[in-house]
């Protein structure tokens, strides 16, 4: 009864789609100028990054850190929000883990610290995942985050400085690859492939990985329901836990700088920038222009839900100091959160029942 | 006298099967769609997500689990005793599930950039060395042999494990036994009408072991790793869908299968009889089972399979493997010197269960674009090229379990039988009843998800193929009836063929 009613919707709108973007439309502005947009600022902002913590460790002053740790948190916004499209060389290349594999091996940080070895570059490049990428970078650009997420920069090493330039160039080093894999040539093994921008915005019977633009389209919501799921089951759920006992510091996210409320909230903005085509100051037409065309009532809740969701996961944060890893240990906190998952699985319901039917419409 | 009844039932099985008329092929699979039956979940195009859904036909409390091992599918484990994660190691191949079937697809070879040649393999590879001893022979079963399972390395393990926690290599982090490096042999196919593919095999050398030696005689270093009879063989991480399905399929089909005159084709296909953990948990005086799992049908079940990678690939001892693989080597030895022997395992039961009860439970993709005319007719070549010989297309499965997969009418595309597939494809080393160039037959469900799931992801045993072009023109051995006559069709035909693969 739902799909004949909005098949209804669709012809009585029928007048109002001649001015809606076409689906090769919708692809090809979410693809560059949402996708490549977000990897180029990460690139970016991961450059910045290096260049903070380069000036920290060359004058380590207490201001010299209070930039690193901005430019920490400025890097980490466009990395958040390109979690609803883990599709294509952050995977193929394993760049995804060399980010941001979590949890951090505080343990082997340490012993690797009170070595005497040299810490280069290509040093950190031959640890493990879990010993290199944001997390450890925050890790010691913050403290540990039990009490407070300041460090006094007197408490940084010598060879936390050394840590701190080689792990922060190599994070540099790897969102450039992203980027690079996403403008210009998606396999380092073979300089004639394109950059993946190309090949998703192209999709067809020829097209190695898309056959149809509708392939695509699926693809952009099936990234969009993913990355709910997660923020709401995963990333907010499994450190919650089913009570004020069972709650998890050890698996909440970006528990140092105390980040987690910004990076969900980022997460779901990504969701917000592929389903309304805005990043950042660039407007253009995402998956709403496509459920536009069936069902233009659908096309606004879905835009205000999303929103919504971010109101909701903000509202989490402790008014008294903290963040999300504060709040699941209080009742309040746990009632704020559980708002939000109930928000996010609410949505998540209506991604798969309701947007994602629009596709064959 | 136990072991002499089980032969005699299993010969008499497979006497009776051949009996039997050759069991024909269903060629219901052109315009199937629900390739894992009522297990399957639908995509209309392709995703990245296609391989990460529940079977469509769980109850909600088998969903609830699915979703617990998920998480646990994805955690990475820890050396560090403090963590609840602990478990990592001391030796392993990476950290979690998810880094070797990364979205529960297929892995990739690591990137060899343009220009470049030998490359070190690190924690973001899907892919490991097993290594054996082979010396020619054949031994009978025993206990003594683990009911025939490959000779480990002494001083290491069946398995080389690559990475090493902290302070396993004091003169290396990072790295395990030893440090593996790739490069790639290239070479080319040349089609009869002029077409050529570029092909590559991945060639794999070992440095930095462990127990290496100058040898002032020889001049030479060395380790047990270097000498002549180790062998060893890649293995790439595969698609983890539709496993509890494969566990269902009723022996007697298989056997059957095992059992048919194919010899006009050159095929002869055979069950592996593998070491069965379960049967062992519970003293089975005979634990081996029919092989179902592994690239060469080496172990018996999901169970076996999956708690044998987290005690090996991980180094995460569980209470089907509570031993550390390397218990017993010098490496071992020396790591643990002053600290206390772990007298627990490192993952709990339910961590166990829950991990095993995912991997069972993962849907298979439904077919797409199954009325187009062109894949049709790429459908129909299949069969025609005689790739049906050994990609079975359907079963309809026996009992589980777990109800969800009993029943059910499947398109998963494999016999689960070994076929000698040719010197190319060949790793030398014989794994139980499967030789060295034995191979179980890969099932093709959702292979056209693959590269979308993972662009740089490789077909066959060790990712070498990155086409299923490439992948076809490696079939040899018993495949080399289908292989030739695929590379005989002309090219439109190739294409149709190759088109209706990616359809499922």
């Amino acid at each position: 009864m739902k799909a004949l009613k909005m098949m209804f919707a669709a012809f009585a709108f029928a007048g109002a789609t001649a001015q809606a973007a076409t689906n090769q439309e919708i692809i090809n502005h979410v693809s560059y100028n949402v996708i490549l947009a977000t990897y180029n600022d990460l690139a970016a902002q991961t450059a910045n990054l290096k260049t903070a913590v380069d000036t920290l460790a060359a004058n380590p002053t207490q201001e010299n850190l209070n930039n690193a740790q901005t430019a920490w948190r400025a890097a980490r916004v466009p990395w958040e929000s390109s979690e609803s499209f883990l599709f294509g060389p952050v995977d193929s290349l394993g760049i995804d883990p060399m980010l941001d594999t979590w949890p951090l091996n505080k343990l082997d940080l340490d012993n690797v610290l009170k070595s005497n070895r040299a810490i280069t570059t290509d040093f950190v490049r031959a640890l493990g995942t879990n010993l290199q990428g944001f997390h450890t970078i925050e890790y010691l650009l913050f403290g540990d985050g039990t009490s407070a997420n300041t460090k006094p920069v007197t408490a940084l090493t010598g060879k936390q400085f050394e840590y701190l330039k080689a792990t922060s160039a190599l994070l540099a080093e790897h969102a450039a690859t992203l980027a690079y894999t996403w403008s210009t040539n998606y396999d380092p093994e073979d300089p004639s492939a394109p950059g993946y921008v190309k090949v998703i915005s192209k999709p067809g019977f020829d097209n190695q990985f898309y056959t149809s633009d509708r392939a695509v389209m699926e693809e952009f919501v099936q990234g969009m329901m993913g990355i709910v799921d997660e923020v709401a089951n995963g990333k907010m759920s499994d450190p919650m836990g089913a009570d004020i006992g069972s709650a998890n510091m050890a698996l909440v996210e970006s528990p140092f700088a105390w980040n987690s409320l910004n990076d969900f909230t980022n997460n779901i903005r990504s969701v917000y920038s592929i389903y309304t085509g805005h990043y950042r100051t660039t407007k253009g037409p995402g998956v709403k222009a496509l459920v536009e065309r069936v069902n233009p009532a659908l096309a606004s809740q879905v835009e205000q839900d999303i929103l919504n969701c971010m109101q909701l996961i903000q509202a989490i944060r402790p008014a008294n100091g903290g963040d999300f890893g504060q709040a699941i240990f209080t009742p309040d906190g746990r009632a704020r959160t559980q708002k939000a998952i109930d928000a996010l699985n609410a949505l998540h319901g209506v991604l798969e029942s309701e947007v994602l039917p629009t596709l064959d419409m | 006298m136990k072991a002499w009844i089980v032969l005699t039932a299993l010969s008499g099985m497979i006497m009776g099967a051949a009996a039997n008329a050759a069991p024909s092929i269903d060629m219901d699979y052109v315009r199937a769609i629900k390739s894992g039956g009522d297990t399957t979940v639908f995509f209309r195009g392709e995703s990245v997500q296609a391989f990460r859904n529940p079977a469509a036909n769980l109850t909600e409390d088998q969903i609830r689990q699915h979703l617990t091992g998920d998480a646990l599918f994805e955690r990475n484990f820890s050396d560090d005793a403090s963590r609840f994660d602990y478990g990592l190691g001391p030796v392993f191949n990476n950290t979690s599930c998810n880094a070797c079937h990364s979205k529960d697809g297929r892995g990739a070879l690591p990137v060899i950039p343009f220009g470049q040649e030998w490359v070190p393999l690190r924690q973001n590879e899907a892919v490991f060395l097993r290594i054996s001893i082979e010396d020619g022979v054949q031994h009978p079963k025993s206990a003594q042999n683990n009911w025939g399972a490959p000779v480990a390395v002494p001083g290491f393990s069946d398995q080389l494990f690559h990475l090493g926690s902290m302070g396993v290599r004091e003169d290396l982090p990072g790295v395990g036994q030893a440090q593996v490096w790739m490069k790639y042999e290239k070479s080319t196919f040349t089609y009869s009408d002029g077409e050529v593919v570029q092909l590559r095999k991945p060639i794999f050398k070992i440095t930095d072991a462990y127990d290496e030696y100058f040898d002032s005689v020889t001049g030479q270093t060395r380790s047990r790793l270097y000498e002549k009879d180790v062998k060893m063989g890649a293995r790439i991480g595969t698609p983890m869908i539709g496993l509890g399905l494969l566990e269902a399929i009723k022996e007697s089909d298989i056997l059957a299968l095992a059992a048919r005159d194919l010899s006009s084709e050159g095929v002869s296909g055979k069950p592996n009889y593998v070491f069965d953990i379960q049967k062992s948990m519970v003293h089975d005086p005979y634990p081996v089972s029919m092989g179902r799992f592994g690239l060469k049908n080496n172990t018996p079940s999901v169970f076996h399979q999956s708690l044998g990678a987290l005690r090996g690939d991980i180094g995460v001892t569980n209470y089907a493997f509570p031993q550390e693989s390397i218990v017993g080597t010098a490496l071992y030895d020396l790591f643990m010197q002053g600290k206390t022997r772990p007298t627990v395992v490192e993952a709990s039961r339910e961590v166990a269960d829950d991990l095993v009860f995912y991997s069972q439970t993962l849907a298979v993709p439904a077919r797409r674009n199954v009325d187009e005319a062109e894949i049709i007719r790429g459908a129909n070549l299949f069969h025609q090229v005689s790739c049906t010989s050994c990609h079975q297309p359907s079963f309809v499965t026996g009992d589980h379990a777990n109800p969800a997969f009993r029943n059910q009418k499947i398109y998963p595309f494999t016999d689960m039988l070994l076929h000698d597939m040719g010197e190319g494809l060949a790793d030398g080393r014989q794994d139980f009843d499967a030789t060295g160039s034995e191979w179980k037959t890969r099932p093709l469900w959702g292979l056209g998800h693959t590269q979308t799931i993972n662009p740089r992801a490789g077909f066959l045993h060790d990712g070498r193929a990155r086409t299923i072009e490439e992948a076809i023109l490696w079939h040899g051995g018993e495949a080399e009836f289908s292989k030739s006559n695929f590379a005989k069709l002309p090219k439109a035909d190739r294409t149709a063929l190759i088109q209706f693969i990616r359809s499922l």
